[in-house]
């Protein structure tokens, strides 16, 4: 089951952060399980970076699936975790106790809003992030108008029919999704 | 690669991918343009004739170079300016008072100054030619899915108030790193990985995709801010593990061939030791080594009469890319000419203008595959 996908607004993508000790933490490692711990979490970072995708500015990303939180949980946690049998390390890098249901026990926290009862996933959809360069809109902006403007003006120029003319100069049809 | 002006025809169609004609920006003293493609620059130490009267002072500038530098990183001394903004002016453009601030700031100045002037034009192309093929994996992708990619990530970019993209400026001081490690001594590599530390944060993190992990990692995310949004919410399964992302990415030696290079002349009003950049378009002299005669002898009468073929071009002009190249690594000083069958020859300049063919032989038996 995926999110429910507006045509309008476009896909919904969750927002989402990785999970990690704070650098100081890593502090008290000794230096060859420190650098084993950073090499562990550099390549857990690439995962998840591969897996989501950016928000810049932010330090949060997105992912497409409420669904994939749990398995991308678990692989970023394999990384993290592999070769260490060192205990502070274990310690340290051990996610929060389970305590509430709104905090399960993932390398991965999605993000909410509001607070109580209105509290919330956070979502971003595709047309809010892409602002005036969402395409699902046909009506023509002031970019369209000039444009068009140029190609009369070029069309003329190739001494083109006003027929020719103005049935080319509709705004290209936007790309659909695969249904 | 595809044609860069067949690209942008084709983007055309795509709602708001294409702006018209926006300049690129202008360096701040201004001079004469002098356009070619990245490998084919030399330096040369040249006397001036005429002394310049009332010269600026070029230490002032490239202490304000280095305010701007650490403000700006490498692109506060050569930019690249996209094909997106710009049909016959993008390219990459280089001041050569930039090279004069490289030369001076970041190499040991026993080393002699044509020599520093190659190796700092080097580290700035190669930096700058990173934009060129990471736009140009992002036009493939628009025209892919049929979707403006490449204006909406500058534009989330400028509202997230972020003037670069951290990954995108690390990936392209990691391609100067790269590059000087496959060609350069230590000592050098080590000179140029001092100075592109002396960057603003994104530009200094180049360590991350030093690697080649490191390295594709810093491509798809390139990829990834610019094309992910779209995809994913046109179901291409862009973001699913099987999918090759990479084959979007072109061959950096092409792209570097391919890329318009821009030597701004502006460097006459200072009082820097003279310099020459010297295109190289021509070959009009080629000595053949003994080692070169001995074993073009022992070829079939037609592969020398292509040499001589060859040779007669070349008083003329160079092969395009990649018939004349830079080589690289153990081969570093030479350029390579591409006969027919996979038959080639290694030239290197000698002095006063002469090149020297010292090999030429097949694939296998030059050492190659």
């Amino acid at each position: 089951m995926t999110q429910a996908k507006s045509e309008d607004t476009g896909y919904p993508f969750l927002v989402v952060r990785m999970l990690l000790p704070p650098s100081t933490e890593l502090e008290k490692l000794t230096p060859d399980i420190r650098k084993l711990v950073e090499a562990n979490i550099e390549r857990a970072g690439r995962i998840f970076r591969s897996r989501t995708l950016p928000w810049p500015g932010s330090d949060t990303r997105f992912l497409e699936s409420l669904l994939d939180v749990g398995k991308l949980s678990s692989e970023l946690e394999s990384a993290i975790l592999e070769g260490i049998n060192d205990k502070t390390a274990l310690d340290i890098l051990a996610l929060p106790p389970l305590d509430e249901i709104e905090k399960p026990n993932l390398r991965i926290e999605v993000v909410q809003t509001g607070s109580g009862k209105n509290r919330r996933f956070e979502f971003q959809t595709a047309g809010a992030l892409l602002g005036k360069y969402w395409y699902r809109h046909q009506e023509m902006d002031i970019l369209d108008a000039v444009q068009m403007a140029r190609h009369l003006e070029d069309a003329q120029d190739r001494g083109e029919s006003m027929v020719d003319i103005i049935n080319r100069s509709k705004p290209p049809a936007p790309p659909r999704r695969i249904k | 690669m595809k044609d860069v002006a067949e690209i942008r025809n084709s983007l055309s169609g795509i709602r708001h991918s294409i702006e018209y004609d926006i300049s690129p920006q202008r360096p701040r003293f201004s001079g004469s343009i002098i356009p070619a493609s990245a490998d084919l620059w030399e330096f040369d130490d040249r006397t001036l004739s005429d002394p310049v009267v009332d010269a600026r002072d070029g230490e002032d500038l490239f202490r304000d170079l280095d305010a701007s530098v650490g403000g700006r990183g490498i692109d506060a001394l050569a930019w690249y300016h996209p094909f997106h903004l710009s049909a016959d002016k993008w390219g990459i453009y280089v001041p050569i008072t930039s090279v004069h601030y490289c030369a001076a700031r970041w190499f040991n100045p026993r080393i002699r100054l044509a020599r520093r002037a190659s190796l700092a034009l080097n580290v700035m192309i190669n930096h700058e030619v990173i934009h060129h093929a990471c736009e140009y994996m992002v036009a493939q992708f628009e025209l892919l899915i049929r979707a403006c990619c490449w204006a909406p990530a500058r534009d989330r970019l400028r509202k997230a108030r972020l003037e670069w993209l951290n990954d995108e400026e690390a990936l392209a001081n990691a391609n100067s790193i790269r590059q000087a490690m496959a060609s350069e001594p230590r000592t050098i590599v080590n000179r140029i990985d001092q100075a592109l530390r002396q960057s603003p944060p994104g530009y200094r993190d180049f360590s991350q995709a030093l690697s080649d992990e490191g390295f594709q990692d810093h491509i798809l995310e390139v990829l990834r801010h610019n094309a992910g949004i779209q995809a994913v919410d046109l179901q291409t399964g862009f973001l699913d593990r099987a999918f090759d992302a990479l084959v979007f990415f072109p061959d950096l030696d092409e792209a570097r061939a391919s890329c318009p290079v821009y030597l701004i002349d502006n460097s006459r009003q200072f009082n820097f030791p003279p310099l020459s950049p010297r295109l190289i378009t021509s070959i009009p002299r080629i000595v053949e080594t003994n080692r070169f005669l001995s074993m073009l002898r022992k070829l079939e009468l037609r592969r020398q009469q292509e040499w001589q073929q060859m040779k007669r071009m070349l008083a003329n002009a160079v092969p395009p890319y990649p018939k004349f190249k830079k080589l690289k690594g153990q081969l570093n000083g030479f350029w390579g000419l591409y006969l027919s069958d996979g038959f080639r020859v290694h030239i290197r300049p000698a002095a006063n203008g002469i090149w020297e063919a010292v090999e030429i032989g097949s694939h296998t038996a030059m050492g190659h595959g």
